[in-house]
């Protein structure tokens, strides 16, 4: 098997503990069985082209360019009450068709606290039953386009934090937190560490991804993307990143976590960081 | 991890530890973490093929290492394909 885990959804599985006190996460990329069954935790070159998981316009590739080589799906366990808690905001998104953030993902699976798990699909608006193995862990499936999309990401924390649509539209998608200077703690310095860690395992050796923008990890940005000071990740300094990242894991659509410069999330990202500078973490 | 029809699980009565005399399952053959957060514990699961049961390994638990560079950590459960990894229900 050839499946890997991109550190951006990795990122959203400890963003995700970070919400629900009980939250475990639980796998994103599938074993030997799973692969047999195929679907969103298995990477499209792992499993045969029929599968319901590589046919759908957002998922095929080719004639789509994204990996061929990444699983888009993650699991997160959970107690019963923050089981119910997370698919009811699932829910809410799910129920709005006008919610933005419904584009990103094809659906999830979770329980409501009594029935059978069930499984809502945001490409055809229905809900099916689901194995009850979804009593207790909750499943969400990127579609395979998004796979290296910061934004999809951000959406996905939006959604398990319980974030209104109108929120999330003031947030401009997440945009804001896109960026991180020196001194900076959050969830953005958390995205910045994990794509330095991909980039070198070796690259935060004491503290490691602890939030904090700190002279670890402006030594890391320094040696390993920017050179100098290191201490400004805005939108020069992340473009770069995404070229570094993306060379490291082969380039192109096969693996890597370049932005999808075709997308309009990614083009707007990248103008409000570089030209307007309108980017700069809040945190 | 099924998302759409079943596949095959592991399912039986565990012994010891707080999942004591109930019913476990796990997704993956070699047993199942039990994470319990709040209180920075875990307890590992072996699945028993024999007695078609889960045993516990220490019925105290053990310290969550949360350290993801440490060799033995919670993470690796849920990025290898051995043990699932499970949320403990009696957190609040």
């Amino acid at each position: 098997m050839t499946t890997k885990a991109t550190s951006l959804l990795l990122n959203v599985a400890y963003e995700w503990e970070t919400i629900y006190s009980s939250a475990a996460f639980s796998g994103i990329v599938g074993d030997e069985a799973h692969a047999a069954k195929g679907g969103y935790h298995i990477s499209i070159e792992d499993q045969p082209s029929t599968n319901y998981s590589v046919v759908r316009p957002d998922d095929k590739a080719p004639p789509g360019d994204w990996s061929r080589i990444h699983a888009v799906a993650l699991d997160m366990s959970m107690n019963k009450a923050d089981m119910i808690l997370s698919t009811r905001r699932w829910m809410v998104v799910w129920s709005d068709r006008t919610d933005p953030r419904r584009k990103y993902f094809n659906a999830f699976n979770g329980w409501t606290g009594s029935g059978d798990a069930q499984r809502w699909d945001f490409v055809t608006n229905t809900v099916q039953k689901s194995t009850n193995d979804h009593q207790w862990h909750q499943h969400t499936e990127l579609r395979r386009k998004y796979w290296n999309d910061p934004v999809a990401h951000r959406a996905e924390i939006s959604i398990a934090r319980g974030e209104t649509k109108e929120q999330w539209l003031a947030s401009n998608g997440g945009i804001k937190n896109m960026f991180c200077n020196y001194g900076d703690k959050g969830e953005n310095v958390v995205a910045l560490q994990m794509q330095l860690l991909q980039l070198d395992p070796n690259a935060l050796p004491q503290f490691g991804p602890d939030a904090g923008y700190g002279d670890e990890t402006a030594a890391a940005v320094s040696r390993l993307v920017t050179g100098g000071p290191g201490k400004v990740y805005q939108g020069k300094e992340w473009a770069l990143m995404q070229k570094l990242c993306q060379a490291k894991n082969g380039g192109g659509g096969s693996g890597g976590l370049v932005q999808h410069t075709h997308t309009v999330e990614a083009q707007s990202v990248f103008v409000a960081g570089s030209v307007t500078g309108a980017a700069v973490a809040s945190k | 991890m099924t998302e759409i029809g079943e596949r095959p699980k592991w399912n039986g009565p565990c012994i010891g530890g707080p999942m004591d005399g109930r019913d476990g399952v796990s997704r993956f053959p070699s047993g199942f973490l039990l994470v319990d957060r709040p209180s920075g514990k875990c307890w590992v699961y072996d699945w028993l093929p024999g007695d078609e049961s889960f045993l516990v390994r220490v019925s105290d638990g053990e310290p969550l290492i949360e350290d993801r560079s440490a060799v033995k950590n919670r993470y690796r459960a849920a990025e290898e394909s051995e043990f699932d990894v499970i949320a403990w229900e009696a957190t609040p």
